[in-house]
């Protein structure tokens, strides 16, 4: 069969609904049935089904992308299935293999970083390098996104499957009006662990239900990640297989957490604090996070504050993590599936983003305005930060990951263990788990 | 009477069984298919290496096998088992205090306002709930060490050591509960006839009296009931650990429930996740099992 | 009945005269020991509350500001600004506990009652194979229970949500205890009177079981309209979804949404049920001045 027949022409005469039927059916490879991408005509009918997650005015943001598509594309019905934003990643992805394995409709998923890995593990996404060759639009929404973003979300062996549609990191929020009173100048862009132990320590302040703190520790597996890449270390190796727990650098970086409560005093007790909530009722000088407390900020109405980089140690970087959407092996109608892809990743989409002010946008481009930059004063440091930066570890297995290791922080923070003994602890039952993967993975 | 060739002859007895299972029908189909099965489905999982997609594998007694030498798994069932004897006893304890002090007579309006305060937290989600205390609790910033370091007494660890976060915990839950036993142990009390009391105080009894020879036993199985069904459900506390410490700090707070979860959804291994609670389903059956058994000793039905 | 009507008379005689003796000793320390509890329980609520009134970077200063300082009405307008349609969540849950609360009466009330007065075979065990149901978590059920609504057809559907809350082995219990609880005297006079099993149910136990089914209504009511695990499971569709799932989407992206907001949100979704409640409660008082049982 020719590479040169349209794909539409090839469904018509052969009477499959799916591209995957057809390749299986003609001996083709899926890739080349994807690659003959001609948008469908505008009268097309059918149905589409997103497995999506996020907040209430993520649903508007996606409500008015879906708007769009059926702007273009009157006939098509699309269902956008909602999950409040998960509980755990572990139980949204349950729901989605149930879906899948159920022989429910899933056309487009949205996942987060955490779970990609153990989506495509599972071999349920479409690739898509074939469609993204064939398609020009396609190829811009690679293109404008940073490679970095992109690149996160691909498989083990390079393959893309998911096109980016947020993305957050971890930056320092201070409170400069706190800043001045205390006589210090706003953080450099070099600063190290020292400068900034100093200080938080400048900054604590008082005593009992007076005392303000230096910094509020953002207490999660992402808020803590950059404590590890400015030491050049990690909870994971580099390639993402095995346990990093045994390395010193982890040990003086988690040492270095533990110090912040209990020997110098600049933070509060972990458990039960939330940072945005101390940051914002000024018991704390400084915390961090992304861009996700600003949309809390301004409906607040709290505007001292400003963003600055993380202090480093060995390097200055940080953290990231991204969402993606990706289409389900499943689906029925990849070229529908393809361009509701384009509206719901689109410039409009990431337009709005910004203006909710919970996410980085997946276009610099579409923080080259005002609304942007207007609020904090130094907003660049959010796409500058793509220039270093690695992105949260997240193998298949992330959420056991995740759950080991914070477990095991969770002792030590709390002295139950030394930082040693935990440590210790935790790199054997991470080592176990890292194993595990591997086998399951080889299977 | 005349037999007629369709029915069955009918007897009282049998009339008597033919409505007792008539009566039970609707609850029995939902939970031939709502809970029979799915619990038949999760022992089946129990024995393989379930995965929801891809093959999964019969693997025996595997999972089962490993129960007996995770350690974690011991500290699960042992926080479990703290918790259960202490938050049963003082919400059930608690409940039935408030319930006797609420059957007095008050006026009207002021007994109904407080037994709507008392009911409040009830009404409130775990996740809000945990909002307040979460508040309450915080070591450097939190509402009780702020009132305790004001008495001059050093600021609590509250969620951030093992030795408090199970503390913590009880009295969240407890707060959020005693209302509910209150409710039931009210709804008990106000089924007691009058006659029985009237009886009493012709007699001459003294009110101590009357409370431990009439509305005690009288109330039994009211009370059997709430120690039974608190029992079961602390057993498998979840929700009041899981908005507080997630189990935590280490494995502190963690219960069997939370064990399982993590298990299943974190660690995806359902197959492991099914045979834990297939251990907790056996424990719960026995000890449930022994406080009907006891129940026989104490609990009074005018029969 | 004349019996009743007696019992009746010598229970409002005995009303009045109770109301009118002089506060005892153990009267007012049960005042006491009431109103200290009900501190304890009502502060942490009237901070809630008042969260929700004010700016969230105002909630969390100490001292605790117990009451309401500021009156920001905004934070109860925003949930129906926002994109969720609390209108017809509202109107979901509604039907959803509507639903399984009258079912559960009367599925519970049949069951418990012939669990506690009829005889059949295999009562007992199947009451504990019944009670089984309470002893296992939700968390290892939930896959075969995804499989078989899938069977069903009912994904997406409340019924998925309804027909499991039909059954309840709490409920059913709690009946059985109450129709237990019952004087023997009334069944016997019914046999005598030679009424059948159905009727001595309808017209002689449900009408005592006031309280119980108060009770149980009430609990059921909450559960259901605070229920968040099988519609987060089962009904995704934003015009499908329940209350609780509203207010979840309000705390926004990693609870970036405002905090007073949602506290705003969960007052207003406890109305309701507060609503059922001093319904349910004037209804035990007023089923028991009929029924002239009293304690």
């Amino acid at each position: 069969m020719s590479k040169n027949i349209s794909r539409r022409q090839f469904l018509k005469y052969s009477g499959m609904s799916s591209a995957a039927a057809l390749a299986a059916a003609y001996g083709l490879p899926l890739s080349t049935v994807l690659a003959q991408g001609n948008p469908p005509p505008s009268d097309t009918a059918g149905q589409l089904t997103i497995f999506n997650f996020g907040g209430e005015q993520q649903q508007g943001m996606y409500a008015n992308a879906i708007e769009r598509f059926n702007a273009r594309y009157p006939n098509v019905v699309i269902e956008d299935l909602y999950t409040p934003f998960p509980e755990g990643w572990g139980q949204y992805i349950t729901q989605l293999k149930l879906r899948v394995a159920s022989g429910l409709p899933v056309d487009i998923v949205a996942l987060a970083i955490e779970g990609a890995q153990e989506s495509i593990a599972q071999d349920i996404l479409l690739p898509m390098d074939d469609a993204i060759a064939a398609d020009a639009d396609l190829q811009a929404l690679v293109d404008e996104v940073e490679p970095a973003l992109h690149n996160a979300l691909k498989g083990p062996d390079g393959t893309t499957y998911y096109f980016t549609r947020e993305w957050n990191n971890m930056i320092i929020h201070y409170n400069p009006v706190m800043f001045e009173e205390a006589g210090l100048d706003i953080p450099a862009p070099d600063w190290t662990w020292d400068d900034f132990l100093e200080t938080a320590l400048t900054l604590t302040t008082g005593e009992g239900g007076d005392k303000v703190f230096g910094f509020a520790i953002p207490y999660f597996n992402f808020g803590l990640t950059p404590w590890w890449h400015t030491n050049g270390t990690s909870v994971l190796t580099e390639d993402w297989t095995d346990s990093n727990l045994d390395d010193p650098k982890m040990l003086e970086s988690v040492k270095f957490v533990h110090s912040l409560v209990h020997e110098h005093g600049v933070s509060p007790s972990v458990e039960g604090t939330d940072m945005t909530e101390l940051f914002m009722s000024g018991r704390s000088a400084m915390s961090g996070a992304g861009r996700w407390p600003f949309a809390s900020y301004v409906s607040a109405d709290f505007r001292t504050v400003d963003i600055a980089s993380w202090p480093s140690k060995e390097t200055a970087t940080t953290v990231f993590g991204s969402g993606g959407w990706a289409i389900s092996k499943s689906t029925e109608n990849i070229p529908l599936a393809i361009e509701l892809i384009k509206d719901l990743a689109s410039i409009e989409t990431d337009m709005e983003a910004v203006a909710i002010g919970t996410s980085l946008p997946a276009r610099r481009s579409a923080t080259e305005n005002d609304l942007f930059n207007s609020f904090p004063e130094h907003a660049s440091l959010f796409f500058d930060s793509l220039n270093d930066i690695k992105p949260v570890p997240s193998p298949a297995n992330f959420a056991e990951v995740e759950s080991i290791f914070m477990r095991h922080m969770g002792a030590i923070m709390a002295n139950s263990v030394t930082p040693e003994q935990g440590l210790e602890m935790a790199h054997a039952e991470l080592t176990v788990a890292m194993d595990e993967l591997k086998e399951r993975m080889s299977s | 009477m005349p037999k007629s060739g369709l029915l069955p002859e009918l007897t009282p007895k049998r009339r008597e069984a033919m409505i007792g299972y008539l009566f039970i029908l609707p609850t029995y189909i939902g939970f031939a298919v709502f809970i029979l099965w799915p619990i038949i489905e999760a022992t089946r999982i129990s024995f393989m290496e379930f995965s929801i997609i891809g093959k999964s594998e019969y693997i025996g007694l595997e999972n089962y096998a490993k129960i007996l030498t995770d350690m974690r798994l011991r500290t699960s069932y042992l926080n479990t088992i703290v918790f259960t004897v202490f938050a049963v006893s003082f919400n059930a304890g608690i409940g039935l205090i408030l319930a006797v002090l609420l059957n007095r007579r008050l006026p009207f309006l002021i007994r109904n306002l407080y037994r709507s305060i008392f009911f409040f937290p009830v009404l409130i989600a775990h996740t809000y709930i945990a909002v307040i205390w979460r508040f309450l609790y915080q070591q450097d910033t939190g509402v009780i060490n702020y009132y305790l370091g004001l008495l001059g007494i050093d600021a609590i660890p509250w969620l951030s050591s093992a030795a408090w976060a199970m503390p913590a915990i009880i009295i969240m839950d407890v707060w959020k509960n005693t209302g509910f036993a209150m409710l039931v142990f009210l709804a008990g009390l106000q089924s007691i006839p009058a006659t029985y009391y009237e009886a009493a105080q012709l007699d001459g009894a003294n009110e101590r009296q009357i409370f431990f020879k009439i509305t005690i036993p009288m109330l039994s199985p009211t009370i059997f009931f709430i120690l039974v069904i608190f029992m079961i459900g602390a057993l498998q506390v979840f929700d009041s650990i899981i908005v507080l410490t997630a189990g935590g700090p280490g494995d502190a707070t963690r219960s069997v429930v939370l064990y399982i979860y993590e298990q299943a959804f974190q660690k995806f291994d359902m197959g492991y996740a099914s045979a834990v609670s297939m251990t907790l389903f056996a424990i719960i059956l026995i000890l449930t099992s022994l406080q009907f058994y006891i129940s026989q000793r104490w609990v009074y039905y005018d029969e | 009945m004349a019996i009743q009507i007696d019992i009746g008379k010598t229970k409002r005689q005995k009303i009045s005269s109770h109301s009118k003796k002089p506060l005892k000793r153990g009267d007012i320390l049960s005042y006491i020991i009431l109103t200290i509890a009900a501190i304890l329980v009502l502060m942490p609520l009237l901070w809630m509350f008042s969260t929700s009134l004010r700016p969230t970077s105002e909630s969390f200063s100490l001292p605790p500001q117990w009451l309401p300082t500021q009156f920001r009405v905004e934070n109860y307008l925003a949930p129906f600004e926002s994109n969720v349609p609390f209108q017809s969540f509202f109107f979901n849950s509604l039907k959803i506990t509507l639903a399984v609360t009258i079912g559960q009466l009367i599925t519970c009330s049949t069951a418990g009652y012939a669990f506690a007065r009829l005889r059949f075979p295999g009562r007992n065990f199947l009451f504990i194979l019944l009670l089984a149901s309470l002893m296992v978590p939700s968390q290892v059920t939930i896959i075969p229970i995804f499989l078989t609504m899938r069977s069903l057809g009912l994904i997406d559907n409340h019924l998925a949500v309804i027909l499991p809350g039909l059954v309840s082995a709490f409920g059913v219990f709690l009946m059985r205890q109450f129709f237990k609880q019952m004087p023997e005297e009334l069944f016997d006079a019914a046999k005598v009177d030679g009424a059948g099993y159905i009727r001595t149910f309808l017209q002689i136990a449900l009408p005592l079981a006031g309280p119980a089914l108060a009770t149980l209504g009430i609990i059921t009511f909450n559960a259901i309209w605070n229920s968040y695990f099988l519609p987060l499971i089962f009904l995704n569709s934003w015009d499908n979804m329940t209350l609780p799932q509203g207010i979840a989407l309000l705390t926004g992206y990693m609870g970036s949404g405002n905090p007073s907001v949602v506290m705003a949100a969960v007052t207003m979704a406890i109305l309701p049920v507060l609503l059922v409640f001093i319904i349910a409660q004037r209804w035990i008082i007023e089923a028991l001045t009929r029924s002239g049982l009293k304690g």
